[in-house]
């Protein structure tokens, strides 16, 4: 049957994922307080990073363009009531993660996985700030300083997750581990 | 005491009923004239500029019959931000800003601290252009239903099917979008509240105070993305079984028509923010 | 060139379907399947999970094609790509979980995207929608948004949206096995309808009463048909069911059972009112009783249902005479204070002892969850409510949650929904490490924990967690409650989606539960027949509020009370009532077939 560029499963995809980044912000599960300007989005990004590992560059731009557009109209601080701070810079991670993730899947699965959800997180981390830096929201001192504290731990469980989320949906593991209890 | 609602959260967005002339308005129309005002806001810099657009959208906001007491109060939480922004753009970011149309002066210095006119230029202009995107946003979000938002970026989209542009693909993920936020919403809470019953603590108190080890997160992230995949293997099935194969070739229940309120503000929105943005170099202030 | 429908409307000549057929695993779902599907027929498809059913029922509209064999929709072969689209626009298919095939935000549109998707003229495009939603019940709903309906809502609109494709036969996969016995009700309805106006119907269902509407069941048995007849036919033959661990009707296995003592006795009977007219009629034969000079039995006016004295299960010690949870006044209302408040437990009491079971009945939205998981304390208690669990208050904001928790298990719905790690043991001992527990202790109670839901300790524990059957993910969830060693086990709706084998062997563990290690139960459900062999008393909600309660034969003696709360008895017990509606003096209040045979054998013989 023919499909255009987005078939049924990619459509679908996409907006589950989407929407589950919706939720983690609505419900400000994916939140951390912060006392600096800088704010949120700690895992509302892991979506799209995971859209773009398992359907590709297209779904994974989608979802980041989604997460953005969301971010943007719920924001209630000017650094993210931005446009070009909040959806110009995740446009970029579900592509960047899907681009990591198939570089790396030569080598070893979860490896490609870790390594996606690292550059994905980066690109989210990284061109927001940077582009609040850009819009003067920002002084780069500070940006440097927020992308570390809030970075580092970011990528960790970004990372985590994506390979526990991939891991548990596509039934990779097939046959026995060893349950340590 | 933990609390598990997590559909109170639920914040500045949503459709308020009403029947002001925004409201009548075209989903494409509004849309449209949102984009245009979102970029003049977004590259004006000067007062002058930013002056007229927040007088322009309160106005409009005050045409649509939104309550400003609805806006402000979903800044409420996010006021200490917005100050501490403030005071930080004020007093520290003298050096990297230059303002408007003058030379940079320094207004006061003192150890880290360096006022300038053009860091005061910045915290003002930054507040009115927050004021002028949170009215804009409002306009869109308060007067549209949420499907006849995705409906009308379908209908804008459509034109560009002949390049090559799947238009109603794209509507079709935001439609399935909002439809299952609901759905993966109170799926959360279920699996927080089967978690919790079996001695997870996820302390849930207005703000979430977030858990910060990985593996307290993929308690409640892994199922849900877990559930979230299930649901959306048994929608393609749907889909597939109600003959989905695209765009082409579909015809359409729900039709937008433009009225002549239309095409008035769709004009002048066009035609005010291309003034903004030719003219943003030249305003005085 | 698709054929004239003078023959059947789906043929099917040896289907063979494997999943991954070219893998190291492959799975034979169906071997080798001959069926015919007639115009105008209702054919219901029964078997285990696993059977091959809903294999079998996506062979019908092409979302899967045969890897053996051929599938023949009006003459048009599915492994075509080329009548993909006729098929799918004759054979309409309605699925399991409600909210998963509803694509829009509004229903009328939701109705309207199956013949969108056709190129139906917009002006076309509103008739249907509209046909369609009146043929449902769901015209004044139109404009609402999906997640607002209750479960059996949107499976009307569900079906709406099939038939205003306009289809030739309609494929339900399970379509009922989600909702509550009221939405069940109307869905039946529906289907019933469209069926008598000429719709082919093709139901896949584990519920046995519903296979006894259709016109012909066909039984699957590993991917092949085990039997197939009418369902009159196929139910008399109760052996061949139970040796395939199908369970019968209620009904048919009372009949099959007097049948075995009083060969007058029809065997093949499916309603109650059949098995009325049955016992009436064999009652009122002159050379039935043994004692000829007895009068026929007088056809008086209805004969009130003696009031049983409750059974001795009731003299549970009550260790230091106190109750181990307690109820007093309890109101709940959701999101309180936002538009969206809802109220949900007006003034709640309830009781439960220790090694009781107490059954928690009511329909869809009457407040048992809200209830239950105030038990757990999940839910506090506001002024002037009062739960007491253990002797511990749950009004006072210091209590310790964490020991409520761990003294009452609740288990949620679909609880395979919760599971989150990798592998099975690591799931299973999850509570266990968040109560700080030594490894080893932790080891035994998992142990014990799988024992206990039969799963087999070592095969079972370094698995996959996502790569176990739904079956089995949910043993593994209820192993991780039960790890926790609670007193109080509270199961809301546990057994939901389970075929009848499946939810024979969870009873039949929670039984042992609680006879043997005297775990204290509270069961809430929608089976009647389930609540009446599990639990001692149960607690009726209505509309937030405890309409009835009392010993559970006490509450299924007034069936017409239950009716008004949206709720049924047991079948065997409805017959029993129907009996003394017409005037038969029946004794006592029957809950299980066993008791129902010797209730109208007594009555036959006396």
């Amino acid at each position: 049957m023919a499909e255009g560029t987005l078939s049924v499963r990619k459509i679908v995809i996409a907006g589950v994922l989407s929407a589950i980044a919706i939720v983690l912000g609505w419900t400000r599960l994916g939140f951390i307080p912060v006392p600096t300007a800088a704010g949120n989005a700690t895992i509302m990004h892991v979506p799209a990073i995971v859209g773009g590992v398992l359907e590709g560059s297209i779904v994974g731009g989608i979802v980041g363009t989604l997460f953005g557009l969301f971010s943007f109209l719920q924001a209630t601080v000017p650094m993210f009531k931005d446009p070009l701070v909040a959806v110009l810079p995740r446009i970029f991670i579900g592509i960047t993660a899907w681009m990591a993730y198939a570089g790396f899947k030569r080598v070893n699965e979860y490896l490609a996985l870790v390594v996606a959800a690292v550059v994905g997180t980066l690109t989210n981390t990284i061109g927001v700030l940077t582009m609040a830096v850009l819009r003067g929201y920002m002084a780069p001192g500070v940006a440097w300083t927020v992308g570390l504290t809030h970075g580092l731990p970011e990528i960790v469980v970004a990372a985590i997750l994506t390979v526990a989320i991939v891991v548990a949906w596509q039934h990779v593991e097939t046959g026995r581990g060893e349950a340590k209890m | 005491m933990e609390d598990f609602e997590l559909l109170r959260y639920v914040t500045v967005g949503q459709y308020l009923p009403g029947d002001s002339v925004v409201h009548r308005l075209d989903p494409r129309t509004k849309l449209s004239v949102f984009l245009f005002l979102t970029l003049a806001a977004t590259f004006s810099l000067s007062y002058a500029a930013n002056a007229i657009l927040v007088l322009l959208t309160l106005g409009l906001v005050l045409l649509a019959g939104i309550p400003l007491r609805y806006i402000l109060s979903g800044l409420r939480p996010a006021v200490p931000f917005i100050v501490v922004l403030a005071v930080l753009q004020l007093l520290f970011y003298g050096d990297a800003y230059t303002p408007y149309g003058t030379e940079t002066q320094d207004l006061l210095r003192w150890g880290w601290i360096h006022v300038t006119n053009g860091s005061v230029q910045l915290v003002v202009v930054s507040m009115l252009r927050f004021v002028v995107l949170l009215f804009l946003t409002s306009l869109l979000t308060n007067t549209t239903t949420l499907t006849g938002l995705t409906h009308g970026v379908e209908a804008m989209l459509r034109p560009f099917g002949r390049l090559g542009l799947p238009a109603h693909e794209l509507s079709l993920v935001a439609t399935v979008a909002l439809r299952f936020v609901p759905l993966l919403a109170e799926q959360l809470e279920i699996i927080l509240k089967a978690q919790a019953s079996r001695g997870a603590s996820i302390a849930h108190q207005g703000k979430l105070r977030f858990v910060t080890t990985a593996r307290q997160v993929a308690v409640l992230i892994v199922p849900l993305f877990v559930d979230a995949f299930r649901r959306a293997e048994d929608l393609i099935l749907a889909m597939q079984a109600r003959c989905y194969v695209g765009g082409q070739g579909r015809s359409s229940y729900v039709r937008l028509h433009f009225a002549r309120a239309d095409y008035v503000a769709y004009a002048s929105g066009l035609l005010f923010a291309a003034a903004m943005l030719a003219l943003r170099n030249r305003f005085p202030i | 060139m698709p054929i004239a429908i003078s023959g059947p409307i789906i043929t099917t000549r040896g289907l063979s379907f494997s999943y991954n057929p070219h893998s190291q695993h492959p799975i034979h779902a169906l071997r080798g399947i001959d069926l015919d599907v007639h115009p105008g027929e209702y054919l219901l498809v029964i078997g285990h999970n696993g059977s091959g059913k809903s294999t079998l029922a996506k062979h019908f509209n092409a979302l899967l094609r045969p890897t053996g064999g051929e599938v023949r929709i009006k003459g048009l072969d599915t492994r075509d790509p080329a009548n993909t689209l006729s098929v799918r626009r004759a054979v309409g298919m309605v699925f399991q979980v409600p909210d998963n095939q509803i694509v829009a935000t509004v229903v009328e549109e939701d109705v309207a995207f199956g013949p969108e998707n056709l190129g139906v003229p917009s002006g076309e495009l509103r008739e249907r929608v509209d046909w369609a939603l009146d043929l449902v019940g769901m015209a004044e709903h139109r404009h609402r948004q999906p997640h607002c309906l209750s479960a059996g809502q949107k499976q009307r609109v569900a079906i709406a949206g099939m038939m205003a494709m306009k289809p030739d036969v309609l494929v339900l996969d399970e379509a009922t096995a989600m909702l509550d016995p009221e939405g069940r009700r109307d869905v039946l309805e529906v289907v019933r309808k469209l069926n008598g106006e000429g719709l082919t119907v093709v139901a896949i269902t584990h519920f046995m009463d519903e296979a006894a509407e259709g016109d012909r069941v066909v039984v699957l048995k590993e991917g092949r048909i085990a039997m197939g007849d009418s369902p009159r036919e196929l139910f008399a033959r109760v052996d061949e069911l139970c040796a395939l661990q199908l369970g019968v009707p209620q009904i048919t296995e009372l009949a099959y059972f007097l049948n075995q003592r009083d060969p007058t006795f029809p065997p093949d009977l499916l309603t109650v009112g059949e098995l009325a007219d049955a016992v009436e009629r064999v009652a009122n034969a002159p050379n039935n009783a043994d004692d000829s000079s007895l009068p026929p039995l007088a056809r008086t006016r209805a004969v009130p249902a003696p009031m049983v004295p409750s059974e001795q299960t009731l003299a549970i010690a009550k260790e230091d005479d106190q109750p181990l949870v307690q109820v007093r006044d309890l109101h709940h209302t959701y999101l309180r204070g936002t538009p969206l408040e809802a109220p949900a437990l007006h003034g709640v009491s309830l009781e439960v002892n220790k090694g009781e079971a107490v059954g928690l009945i009511g329909r869809a939205g009457s407040g048992k969850s809200t209830l239950a998981q105030h038990l757990n304390g999940l839910l506090r208690p506001r002024e002037p409510g009062r739960v007491r669990v253990g002797g511990h208050d749950l009004s006072d904001p210091g209590v310790d949650v964490r020991r409520i928790r761990q003294r009452v298990g609740l288990v949620f719905q679909y609880p395979e929904q919760q599971l989150f790690e990798r592998l099975v043991g690591d799931d299973i001992a999850f509570g266990l490490k968040k109560l700080g527990m030594a490894r080893l202790e932790r080891v035994e109670r998992v142990r014990w924990a799988m024992e206990a839901v039969g799963l087999d300790f070592e095969a079972f524990k370094d698995r996959y967690t996502f790569s176990l059957s739904g079956g089995e993910m949910r043993k593994a969830a209820l192993a991780g409650v039960l790890a926790l060693r609670p007193e109080v086990l509270i199961l809301d709706e546990s057994t939901s989606g389970l075929d009848p084998r499946s939810r024979r062997e969870l009873l039949d563990r929670l039984l042992a539960l609680h006879r043997e290690e005297g775990l204290t139960l509270v069961f809430v459900s929608p089976s009647m027949e389930d609540v009446a062999e599990l639990v001692d008393r149960v607690y009726v909600l209505d509309e937030g509020r405890v309409a009835l309660s009392g010993p559970v034969r006490e509450v299924f003696a007034r069936p017409e009370a239950l009716r008004r709360y949206g709720l049924g008895v047991p079948q065997v017990t409805g017959v029993i009532h129907e009996l003394r509606r017409r005037g038969l003096a029946v004794e006592g209040v029957p809950l299980t077939v066993a008791e129902g045979v010797e209730a109208i054998w007594k009555t036959l013989n006396s």
